[in-house]
């Protein structure tokens, strides 16, 4: 029995085992490094998403719904390594070093928040990531920081969905980068990083919130 | 270093030539193209594709239309600019200028 994660690809759903969902967040993160000076390339990882929506749908059928991990490898296999301007940098994307735990926290607690649907198009990769239990993920959080369901997690607005993709994925690099340098103990609070875009940050240290989970 | 390692970067060089080639034949979406270079020393993927037709773009040689498709979402479908065709009337040219001299030398 494997965990299957539903994401949107360019508009469609399509479920893919959760290693999978894993895997294909590492490849777009690297085409989003690797892209990062390109300045197309919020279209580039639009057309590779359609790409992998293309070959996540040549693996399904009537009797078949989920797109296994393995099937997900064979997937970023046929796509290849995303060169940075095509045909002049070759090289592999860059290795995303966070944990999967990392990257689902990130995903779901950095920029997704709790309120989304089917059908809505994800400004961090593309991809939404639907119902992957985000509230539970967000208490196992707290806990490990140590804090109690009576602190709180302001939820993104909706305006961060009008955000370019590029720069909630800055935002999401530093926040990793903000996980890697400190000890979790010291995450006293998370709280959202300006009214304008919503999009919650690890701030310290930070009391007297409570949990809107 | 391996003669494949010396004629990658060629390849690489050429395959913008390559697909101003096949743009000039017809319009075409990604996937076509891959198919046509799949069978060639050119066979290349999306990761690299995508990237180059972005600055292709950019650079005003080609450009594309949206069209309706039967099997899934609408396509791509790229055609060659009027830079990108006198791009590609220098480039078939120089190409047969370096066969020449290639043919030429040492024999």
């Amino acid at each position: 029995m494997n965990k299957v994660i539903t994401i949107n690809l360019n508009g469609n759903a399509y479920q893919v085992e959760e290693r999978g969902y894993q895997l294909l967040c590492e490849y777009l993160d690297g085409a989003e490094t690797q892209l990062k000076d390109n300045p197309d390339r919020a279209e580039i990882i639009s057309d590779l998403e359609q790409a992998i929506a293309d070959k996540c749908r040549n693996f399904l059928g009537p009797q078949k719904t989920i797109v296994t991990t393995s099937e997900i490898e064979q997937i970023i296999q046929a796509m290849g390594p995303v060169d940075s301007e095509g045909g002049e940098a070759g090289g592999s994307p860059e290795q995303d070093t966070s944990t999967p735990d990392e990257i689902n926290w990130i995903v779901q607690g950095g920029n997704y928040g709790f309120g989304h649907s089917a059908g809505h198009r994800d400004m961090l990769l593309g991809i939404d990531f639907l119902a992957v239990k985000p509230e539970a993920l967000l208490r196992n959080r707290l806990a490990e920081a140590g804090l109690s369901p009576g602190h709180s997690i302001l939820i993104p607005s909706a305006s961060h969905r009008l955000l370019g993709r590029g720069e909630n994925f800055l935002r999401r690099v530093e926040i990793r980068k903000s996980l890697r340098q400190q000890d979790r103990s010291l995450i006293e609070g998370i709280t959202r990083d300006g009214a304008d875009h919503g999009f919650l940050k690890i701030v310290e240290p930070v009391g007297g919130v409570s949990f809107h989970g | 270093m391996s003669i494949d390692g010396k004629l990658g970067p060629i390849r690489k060089g050429l395959l913008e030539f390559l697909i101003l080639k096949i743009i000039s034949a017809d319009k075409v979406y990604v996937a076509d193209m891959l198919k046509l270079l799949s069978t060639t020393e050119f066979a290349t993927q999306e990761g690299t594709l995508y990237p180059l037709l972005s600055k292709m773009r950019r650079e005003n040689l080609v450009d594309y239309e949206w069209r309706e498709s039967e099997s899934g979402p609408p396509r791509k479908y790229y055609k060659l600019t009027a830079k990108g065709k006198s791009q590609l009337a220098e480039l078939n040219q120089y190409w047969k200028l370096i066969n020449t001299t290639i043919s030429e030398l040492g024999n």
